[in-house]
């Protein structure tokens, strides 16, 4: 019952986490100098012409009319129309998104493991030269901007050793996808998985320094079921909220990797409908992300609650 | 403004806050003793360095165009020369200069914005602190680089938006800090007896209060300068910062990169390594800010 409330409560803030950035992102829009008409005819039309495209897009109405329509269309899926392409936005930014989901799903694949191992092994070695190691190499991989790490990976694996394609596009079938997709998806991995080292780490020194850790270990149970049975079930829990939490970092990540590397994904989109000022088209996918965001947290908090019994009646905070 | 001195003076402030002078020398004196301290700090100089007086380092100009192109690292030329023949060199060193400028501003900018909502945030609570709250979740269910990508669009690219945007963006991350740090403020002695001497709340926010929840808001604006950098850096990339043919680290990888494939690799690998020196340099002095914060 508690637990029901719980998540419906969750769902209403991301519904209300949704609306307001609705909001915000329409609030942008306006700011935005001149009329939309305008821009989409050039400089050179007949006002009359300017003034029928203005009632036939709507932008003649007052703002909060144009913002109902808008918000309407979007409730019933309809994204309106890209000025770029001059076609319905719905289906490039689905499939934009299908492209990204590739890229994000290969930089978790490699990053969660590898993260929750580094993370194990080194609480596992507090304080021990290993674990200084791996901790500075986490800190410092998660502030180095893409940029620097994917001009790296391209010179490094693309120019002089040549083993790796530089661009991404062009992939055709699962392995050769994959194959294209590894060096983009390593500055995704490098970012992340300080994040989730940390997390995993500060969780596991956590559950060793436990009393249950500390009796199972006076009764005389070996190290590593003890480290298997007691620990390691307890310290992955907060990192299952970290890797959820991270989706959002990820996105905005993407945008940069999928330039850089030239993948025709979400972040791409963004950045060609920045380029050429395609608001209808830059509105949608902003959102889109913000969504996949909300929903991406509403599974983790609601998996952590599920999982943890201590969590479940603590409310929302 | 000068970069290094802001959050040792503010820090300062946290001493003088308690009044006890003594915490302040400590904080300082435990700063000094750090080895990433000093290292951060050098590497921080030496750009400022750069950033004032880039002349001095290079000897060629960061504009002007060359008749040997795309030439390798040489004597004449140390970091070779890009696709117009301008010295990649001066363009690497002068390329301090607009990071430096805009990403202390944007900090501060932030830091201001993010430490007035914090206060009225974690002040007054209640339905103050729900509504903004709301804000601040939709807000940060967004990228940070997306919301700069909508906010430059928007407005038009210039160093002037680049500060505002990036500013804004930073607010509600260091208004969550200080209004959680504000919180364990608000019901102490100190501030019960400014309120029955009937102080304002705006005097019992900005005198009282302000001053003791300075050591969270140094902390987040280090850390948000180096995030700050990472911004920059990655918007450049994306040609939404300084235009060609300014001198810019990110832009210059934009434009480089597609004629690394041909071998060029000293046009963006000096770039790279100076955004990762400095992205390092900042995030050192923000640690041992941080771990010199927490002894004192």
């Amino acid at each position: 019952m508690q637990l029901t409330l719980f998540i419906l409560k969750r769902i209403g803030f991301g519904i209300i986490t949704l609306f307001l950035l609705s909001i915000i992102v329409f609030a942008a829009a306006q700011i935005l100098p001149g009329d939309p008409a305008r821009a989409i005819l050039g400089p050179l039309a007949a006002p009359s012409a300017v003034k029928a495209l203005s009632k036939q897009l709507g932008t003649n109405k007052p703002v909060i009319d144009q913002y109902g329509t808008w918000i309407g269309h979007l409730v019933r899926g309809n994204f309106g129309t890209s000025y770029q392409y001059q076609s319905a936005i719905g289906p490039i930014l689905g499939k934009a998104l299908v492209k990204s989901l590739e890229l994000a799903a290969l930089a978790f694949v490699i990053v969660v493991p590898l993260g929750i191992i580094g993370g194990v092994v080194a609480a596992l070695n507090y304080g021990k030269p290993l674990d200084r190691i791996i901790s500075v190499f986490g800190l410092t991989a998660t502030v180095i901007p893409e940029v620097v790490s994917g001009v790296t990976l391209i010179l490094v694996f693309g120019l002089w050793l040549n083993i790796l394609p530089i661009q991404a596009s062009g992939a055709s079938g699962f392995g050769d996808t994959i194959y294209h997709l590894i060096m983009p998806a390593i500055p995704l991995v490098l970012i992340l998985f300080g994040y989730i080292e940390q997390m995993a780490r500060a969780g596991t020194i956590e559950a060793l320094n436990s009393d249950y850790a500390r009796t199972a270990t006076l009764k005389g149970l070996p190290r590593g079921v003890m480290i298997r049975r007691h620990v390691l079930r307890n310290s992955l829990l907060p990192t299952i909220t970290v890797i959820a939490s991270q989706t959002g970092y990820l996105i905005g990540g993407l945008v940069l990797v999928e330039t850089l590397f030239r993948w025709n994904g979400i972040g791409m989109l963004l950045f060609n409908a920045a380029k050429d000022k395609d608001f209808p088209m830059l509105e949608a996918g902003v959102l889109t992300i913000g969504a996949v965001y909300v929903v991406a947290t509403l599974i983790a908090d609601t998996s952590f609650s599920l999982l943890n019994p201590r969590i479940r009646y603590r409310g929302v905070e | 403004m000068s970069v290094d001195t802001v959050p040792v003076e503010s820090a300062g402030a946290v001493g003088a806050g308690q009044g006890a002078p003594s915490l302040r020398r400590e904080f300082l004196t435990s700063l000094v003793r750090q080895k990433t301290f000093i290292a951060g700090a050098i590497i921080l100089l030496f750009f400022i360095f750069c950033a004032i007086a880039p002349h001095v380092i290079a000897s060629h100009s960061a504009y002007t165009p060359g008749t040997s192109i795309n030439q390798g690292p040489s004597s004449a030329h140390w970091f070779g020369t890009d696709q117009l023949g301008r010295d990649m060199f001066a363009r690497v060193i002068a390329g301090a200069r607009p990071i430096l400028i805009i990403s202390p501003l944007a900090t501060l900018f932030g830091t201001i914005v993010g430490t007035m909502v914090g206060l009225v945030m974690g002040y007054f609570r209640g339905i103050t602190d729900e509504v903004i709250s709301r804000f601040v979740e939709a807000f940060l269910a967004l990228p940070l680089v997306v919301i700069a990508i909508l906010g430059v669009t928007a407005l038009g690219s210039s160093d002037a938006t680049l500060i505002i945007v990036i500013g804004i963006v930073f607010s509600p991350l260091i208004a969550r800090t200080v209004r959680a740090a504000v919180l364990l403020e608000r019901d102490l002695d100190y501030v019960s007896a400014a309120r029955l001497r009937g102080e304002s709340s705006a005097y019992i926010m900005f005198v009282e209060i302000l001053p003791n929840v300075m050591a969270p808001i140094t902390v987040e604006f280090t850390v948000r300068l180096g995030y700050a950098v990472f911004t920059l850096v990655t918007l450049s990339f994306l040609g939404f910062g300084l235009q060609p043919p300014s001198p810019n680290w990110g832009s210059d990888i934009y434009s480089n990169v597609e004629v690394v494939s041909s071998g060029y690799w000293w046009e963006v690998a000096f770039d790279a390594g100076a955004i990762a020196l400095l992205v390092i340099g900042v995030n050192m002095l923000a640690n041992s800010i941080e771990r010199a914060l927490e002894d004192a």
